[in-house]
């Protein structure tokens, strides 16, 4: 069978491709290199009891909660540089599974610096947001549009606290704004049915479902047009190409067995992260593209960013005697400081940033570690500071620059035969400025609310940055020029027609606002595309 | 999208969040009264025991770390970490040696008093340790305060969460009520 269609990877972008171009009627294959995980089986227990803390220990992971995260993959790249980290996680839905679901819009001036404008992708915002399920409220912020939204979560005590400390900056002219934030979470009836959220805290392995993911929304409904087949442990090896030298014919993928086997096909969407698509589009490489396929540009690993960060920790004293079972919730961070520097950047560094905020005692975690001591008042003290606790934790975009990317290890190849990615990363001067900026702004409004300063970096250093691991984007970067980009403003690559790309590697800038919303959204209009090209027959 | 679209995973999710549930409920049991030790004595359980009730007493707001019985938390976890059963293993050993130096006893006859005095002489210089028994305060802190508030007692004592209607996972924390002891 020639399929229309092979979708590759089955997570935020993948998941969203297969449905859109099934309901298009288009025969498609799903090729996931996991298996399907069950939730509140395979993870997602809302509290640890002895028979699941065995397993996990038994199972190499840690104590603790249950989450999808522990099904990352362990060693899967090289890392060079300033410990950059690489969540791959194998499994039907991906990283759907495990992330957060803060959905949020990029605004029309993070677009600016793209070949498309905002008002092009806001309808599949919009389609995304109802199709998802997000909660949240209307905010009416310039660059972070309000969306289509079920009944909002609040945010916590010392969040609040935090929102007047920013009240108060902004009576002095300052540019900023404390929103509650906007996830994929049904906090009400949806069309989905996906049970309501029950505010466990859990959201790393929705144990019911009530989270989107790839897995419990758009493949289930992708399998019912019946166009859709899904290959699960099946991971690709090879890209095959077609008599015409680029013109995708195929892949080749290991079945559970090991064994090799071969799928057809007229179209192929990589849709395998912005680090594993970028590996698997320069290990396969041809008499016409030495680089690596889709690759004449040289850019299919280049201009690799991510988000990064820190934490400050605040002290809100008059929290202390507060219901603290009232700190349940979707995770941790259910507020965010957003509205700086938008559209009047900082002079110190180029980008902008946002600063995710949670607080108090949720019951997975003790989010503040550092007390000293032991004894009566040692357990006191750390239960009262982690009651009265704000965090603050930053998410910046990393300046693009040569000094990170991807390429090859050419000595390390996984079980495939494949060579691991190298993830190369270096902090910049701007980065660095950035960062010490949050630390200033947060402490800043720490105070301004009344709170006082726990935990702060106070001067920053490189060592201090954490990489988010789960946000890189950009290694087939969308452009007008062939020369200085992988895939035309269709997520098309202008190599080869039929290639399309399906994941955040196609981000040509990066915001400060998280990716998932945009992934999915312009993967719904990737996959229109291809099936409208397929249809016009211009592939 | 319509709801026409939607209604085929409606069946499929509802029923994948009924199953969890109903797992939440009646969830495989293992039971816990009678908890045998895996990786260490019981000797070294019961110096581990009064060690970690040091660390997290009980006070009048909620039970200790002995209630929570938080040394059988660090058996298992020893049981199935290797390096965390070595690392205790060593720390105890470190432990005894300062008994010695300090007292002239081995850890094992140390009072309460006496325990209390080493986690003193061990925790000078918290977060900067600089030889065995420094190291050790460490580790057994950090298992300390992570085996109480995994424990019921630790989250609905100390945490404040409400139990759960049908108990909280009735036989299945170690220190869930009405097991062991």
């Amino acid at each position: 069978m020639v399929y229309d269609a092979i979708v590759v990877g089955s997570g935020p972008g993948g998941g969203i491709a297969a449905y859109a171009l099934c309901q298009r009627g288009l025969k498609v294959a799903l090729v996931e290199a996991g298996r399907r995980l069950v939730p509140g089986k395979d993870y997602g227990r809302d509290l640890p009891p002895l028979d699941l803390l065995a397993r996990r220990l038994k199972e190499g992971k840690s104590g603790g909660f249950d989450s999808a995260w522990d099904y990352r993959e362990q060693d899967h790249f090289t890392p060079v540089g300033d410990r950059p980290a690489h969540g791959l996680l194998k499994a039907l839905g991906g990283r759907s599974l495990c992330w957060a679901g803060h959905t949020l819009r990029f605004g029309p001036l993070d677009f600016q610096k793209w070949p498309i404008p905002y008002d092009e992708v806001a309808p599949y915002y919009a389609r995304a947001e109802r199709f998802m399920g997000v909660y949240g409220y209307k905010d009416g912020l310039s660059n972070l549009p309000d969306g289509e939204y079920l009944a909002p979560v609040p945010m916590r005590a010392g969040e609040s606290l935090l929102r007047r400390g920013v009240a108060r900056l902004k009576r002095t002219g300052r540019a900023m704004d404390y929103i509650a934030l906007r996830k994929a979470m049904t906090t009400g009836k949806h069309a989905s049915g996906r049970a309501i959220c029950q505010y466990c805290g859990n959201c790393g392995g929705c144990p019911i479902d009530s989270k989107y993911t790839s897995a419990n929304t758009p493949i289930p409904l992708a399998m019912k047009t019946g166009n859709l087949t899904v290959f699960t442990n099946a991971m690709l090896t090879r890209i095959l190409m077609g008599r015409e030298a680029n013109r995708v014919a195929g892949i080749e993928y290991t079945n559970p067995d090991g064994q090799t086997e071969k799928l057809e096909c007229r179209t192929l969407v990589m849709a395998c992260s912005a680090v594993e698509t970028a590996r698997i589009l320069l290990a396969n490489r041809t008499k016409e593209f030495p680089q690596g396929l889709a690759n004449s540009s040289g850019q299919v690993g280049r201009n690799l960013t991510s988000h990064f960060g820190l934490t400050v920790l605040g002290l809100f004293p008059q929290l202390a005697t507060r219901n603290r079972s009232d700190d349940a919730g979707t995770g941790y961070y259910h507020s965010l400081l957003t509205g700086m520097y938008w559209d009047k950047p900082n002079p110190n560094f180029e980008g902008t940033y946002q600063v995710q905020c949670g607080s108090g005692l949720p019951p997975q975690r003790l989010f503040y570690r550092g007390e000293k001591g032991f004894g009566a008042g040692f357990k006191q003290e750390l239960l009262r500071k982690n009651i009265c606790h704000v965090g603050m934790n930053m998410q910046g975009s990393l300046l693009v620059s040569k000094n990170k990317y991807i390429d090859l290890d050419m000595d390390r190849l996984d079980r495939y035969g494949i060579p691991f990615p190298r993830i190369h990363l270096r902090y910049e001067d701007s980065d660095l400025a950035m960062a010490q900026d949050v630390v200033n702004v947060s402490e800043e409004i720490i105070r301004a609310g009344g709170g006082e300063v726990m935990t702060s970096p106070g001067k920053v250093r490189s060592e201090d940055l954490v990489i988010d691991s789960n946000h890189w984007v950009g290694t087939a970067r969308m452009g007008r020029n062939p020369k200085l980009s992988v895939v035309n403003v269709d997520s098309q690559t202008h190599d080869i027609p039929n290639l399309f790309i399906g994941d955040a590697s196609v981000f040509p800038q990066y915001p400060e606002k998280n990716p998932t919303l945009t992934n999915i959204a312009l993967s719904w209009r990737m996959s229109e595309r291809l099936a409208d090209k397929m249809r016009r027959k211009e592939i | 999208m319509d709801r026409r679209e939607l209604f085929p995973i409606l069946a499929a999710a509802s029923v994948a969040g009924l199953q969890a549930q109903h797992e939440h409920h009646k969830p495989a049991l293992v039971s816990t009264a009678n908890y045998k030790l895996q990786a260490f004595s019981q000797e070294q359980n019961r110096i581990l025991d009064e060690l970690t009730d040091i660390v997290i007493p009980a006070d009048k707001d909620s039970g200790g770390a002995r209630d929570a019985r938080v040394s059988q938390y660090i058996d298992l976890v020893a049981f199935h970490v290797p390096v965390v059963k070595k690392a205790f293993e060593d720390g105890l050993r470190d432990f005894d040696v300062l008994a010695s130096d300090k007292f002239g006893h081995p850890l094992a006859h140390l009072n309460r008093a006496q325990m209390s005095s080493l986690l003193e002489t061990a925790s000078s210089q918290e977060g900067a340790p600089r030889n065995g028994p420094e190291r050790f305060f460490e580790l057994l802190k950090f298992h300390a305060v992570e085996g109480f508030r995994l424990s019921y007692i630790g989250q609905t004592q100390w945490m404040g969460y409400k139990p759960h209607p049908e108990g909280l996972y009735p036989d299945l924390t170690l220190d869930s009520p009405g097991v062991g002891n």
